[in-house]
């Protein structure tokens, strides 16, 4: 089948709010992950990966860095005549000014899944981190003859979520089952928020929500309707993460140091795109030692890297120590610094001699372009 | 049609045979260079850091890759509406075709291209050197002596001259001269290859020497030397940066271990003059618990767990445990299995040197001086369990085993 029959949705602010550390000045989507992503990568590269080529990027507010980063969609091959990116900021549809659910976000731009042609619509929140295969997701979805079709991981709960689905299946992957907003001890079948369905239904299911003033898919959409939808549950087995506070983010940050959560992400079939820098390759001096890190190109290092992730274009200083850190971009650490369990913001700047550490449990954090 | 100033003829047919067989299947310009970039992009970026934007590409010799790797221009931003990137390969026309003869005839079959944007000067480049360099300012200088060339020198050794095409020149820097490789150097002012040409003079210089049978249709050797026999003038313009020959081995190897001296200013994502290249989408870099890496450059889809000293590992290359590289570069996807050392080597793209293996060794640790040299490993393929690569040996097919050579 055409692939261009498949209209991809990404919404970029889901839950900002729980990570208020680093949303402060951009949207849940351009949250900087693994040494040279934003989090939006993996969601668009998974469904460019399908063949996917026209997507729609659902913002709420602070939208400009994701801007900056997607530009004009070239990385992930989305500059096009036909189809492409397109940016949708909110549009206030009733008094309610800007949106507050899926359901509302999705009201607003009706006249962009209107127009669109394809026959299918993929959703994805931008707060989930994996390697999905789209492609095989569809064919599936087609395959069961099911009306939704919502990928799902085996595991822990995402705690800080209210609205995430237990999924009950049957041998055959059909949902039988809905629970929302339980806390859940043992491991449970939980949404992945990445949903298929065909573009009419959506508009259909959007439309009459709408009207009923509702704004949840999971709670007030999916599951009363579950007995008249045909619900197919699509396993994800590799790495899938979703990113629902700081402490999560570092420590799902920190699985990358795992050789098999890089393999299983960057899986070389289906690469992760992102936004091109043309930096030269990482310079490591005379007196650098280096261990179990993860260290994206453009930094120049020349002291000791234990345990981190490095972006790209960090500076670490001659007999500086840096151990279990997380550094994006363009973060500096001068000579003969000590920094231990820390995460620093874009462009933070540990200067000459400072010593700064947190916990294991508890990374300090260091905001955008703040200097200690 | 618009009018462009500069229109620049980068020269990329040549095999550069002294690379062996780094070049057996890629033109020399597509060779990787510095973890992550191939020789054209040196001359590509600087043309477009330079402002121009119109540029054509001679291909000749093994195009599939240089063709697939320069594309639409993309990466270097020469994807244009008006001029942009076009490569030039020889072609068929109703009289019959030739392939370029030589680098002045390369020019000459693509008159019609030049004319196309009716420029008024022509840059000419070639596509074997690694240096930065604003050619804008070269311009502006030939603009201002109104010449009818301008041709780039290095400064360069008395010793270095003789491997030069070395100009002579008046105080007033015109060339009055010039030798291809002199025995006895009457100056050591090198040509880099650039030129700049006043389009209306060269074009008349490309159709004479076109019609003359004798020609052996070089600019070198045919071109500058008719036209300083006919008084033109001509200037040299001096160059005082970094500038390196690639041509063969060991200056390539050389060329990229400059990269890692920190005496040698050779920034290559200094934000104002980048160098851009095309890049594959592939994680940042692994390194292990057990890996040592110290005074390197490494890049993007690397896993590291042993021990790198003094190299350059391009994208995708895996070191593993107790695998040591030394002084070597390792193109990508290279793979350096358990135990196996290499030393003072290019290993080329996707071989494999299985464990325990040798490759290269130091000039300390080689018997006698004279036969030392870099070793290098044509790409895809491999080297067998503990076999062994004498130093400055250039490896063609797998090899065995346990085997010696």
């Amino acid at each position: 089948m055409s692939t261009n029959n498949l209209l991809g949705i990404i919404f970029a602010n889901v839950h900002d709010d729980l990570i208020p550390e680093l949303t402060e000045k951009r949207s849940m989507a351009s949250i900087p992950f693994g040494g040279r992503y934003r989090l939006i990568d993996f969601s668009l590269s998974n469904l460019v990966n399908a063949g996917v080529t026209k997507v729609g990027i659902l913002t709420r507010a602070n939208y400009q860095s994701l801007m900056d980063h997607l530009g004009s969609g070239k990385p992930w091959d989305l500059d096009r005549k036909n189809g492409g990116m397109f940016i949708l900021p909110p549009y206030s549809t009733n008094a309610t000014g800007v949106y507050r659910g899926h359901v509302d976000a999705l009201a607003g731009t009706m006249t962009f899944l209107k127009r669109s042609i394809g026959e299918y619509v993929i959703m994805c929140d931008a707060d989930v981190v994996s390697n999905i295969d789209v492609a095989d997701m569809l064919e599936k979805h087609i395959e069961k003859g099911a009306d939704v079709s919502i990928a799902y991981k085996y595991g822990d709960l995402p705690k800080n979520h209210k609205d995430t689905m237990i999924l009950e299946v049957d041998k055959e992957n059909i949902v039988t089952g809905i629970e929302v907003s339980k806390t859940m001890d043992t491991k449970v079948n939980f949404s992945l928020d990445v949903c298929i369905m065909k573009r009419q239904k959506l508009i259909e299911l959007v439309e009459e929500a709408d009207r009923n003033r509702l704004t949840s898919f999971a709670r007030e959409v999916f599951k009363p309707k579950l007995a008249s939808l045909k619900m197919f549950a699509y396993k994800v087995d590799g790495f899938a993460e979703v990113i629902d506070s700081y402490e999560n983010y570092v420590n799902i940050s920190n699985k990358l140091l795992e050789k098999s959560s890089r393999e299983q992400l960057f899986n070389r079939e289906r690469p992760i795109y992102t936004k091109i820098k043309d930096d030269m390759p990482t310079r490591y001096g005379i007196g650098s030692v280096i261990q179990n890190s993860f260290i994206a190109d453009g930094c120049v290092i020349e002291g000791t890297v234990k345990n981190s992730i490095l972006f790209r274009g960090v500076k670490v200083g001659r007999n500086a120590v840096v151990e279990n850190c997380i550094v994006m971009q363009g973060g500096v650490i001068g000579e003969n610094c000590e920094v231990k369990n820390v995460t620093m913001d874009k462009g933070a700047n540990i200067t000459d001699g400072v010593k700064i550490s947190g916990t294991d449990s508890k990374y300090v954090f260091v905001p955008k372009d703040r200097t200690i | 049609m618009k009018k462009t100033e500069c229109v620049a003829m980068l020269l990329a047919g040549g095999q550069g045979s002294r690379l062996g067989v780094l070049t057996q299947k890629i033109a020399k310009p597509a060779v990787p260079y510095g973890g992550k970039y191939r020789i054209i992009d040196f001359p590509l970026s600087n043309c477009i850091n330079s402002g121009i934007d119109t540029v054509g590409v001679l291909t000749q010799y093994q195009p599939l890759e240089l063709n697939d790797y320069i594309g639409s221009g993309k990466p270097w931003d020469l994807d244009r509406n008006n001029g942009g990137v076009h490569v030039l390969p020889p072609y068929q026309k109703s009289k019959g075709g030739d392939w370029y003869k030589g680098t002045a005839n390369a020019i000459y079959q693509n008159i019609h291209f030049i004319e196309r944007y009716n420029p008024e000067y022509v840059l000419i480049l070639s596509g074997d050197h690694i240096y930065k360099m604003d050619y804008s300012k070269m311009l502006t200088r030939h603009k201002e002596t109104d010449s009818a060339a301008t041709i780039a020198v290095l400064d360069v050794s008395l010793e270095e001259a003789t491997r030069f095409g070395i100009m002579n020149i008046n105080n007033d820097d015109t060339i009055y001269e010039f030798e291809e490789k002199p025995a006895n150097p009457k100056s050591t002012l090198a040509s880099m290859g650039i030129y700049i040409f006043k389009w209306d003079k060269l074009r008349k210089y490309l159709c004479e020497d076109e019609a003359n049978p004798d020609s052996s249709n070089d600019f070198g050797k045919d071109i500058i030397p008719a036209m300083l026999s006919s008084g033109e003038k001509m200037m040299v313009y001096r160059f005082d940066d970094y500038w390196k020959d690639v041509g063969t081995v060991e200056s390539l190897w050389d060329a990229n271990l400059d990269l890692l001296n920190p005496k040698i200013d050779l920034n290559l994502s200094d934000p104002n003059w980048k160098i851009y290249s095309r890049t594959q989408a592939r994680p940042p870099h692994f390194i292990g618990d057990n890996a040592t890496v110290v005074n390197s450059l490494v890049s993007v889809g690397c896993e590291i767990e042993g021990s790198i000293d003094y190299s350059v590992l391009f994208e995708n290359v895996t070191v593993e445990q107790g695998a040591t590289v030394e002084y070597s570069l390792a193109m990508p996807g290279a793979v350096i299995k358990k135990g196996a050392k290499v030393r003072y080597a290019i290993i080329a793209e996707n071989v494999v040197v299985e464990e325990g293996a040798t490759v290269g060794c130091s000039p300390e640790d080689c018997g006698d001086s004279a036969d030392w040299g870099i070793a290098v490993v044509g790409d895809n393929l491999t080297i067998g369990k503990n076999a062994k690569i004498a130093a400055g040996k250039m490896i063609k097919q797998n090899v065995k085993e346990g085997e010696n050579i």
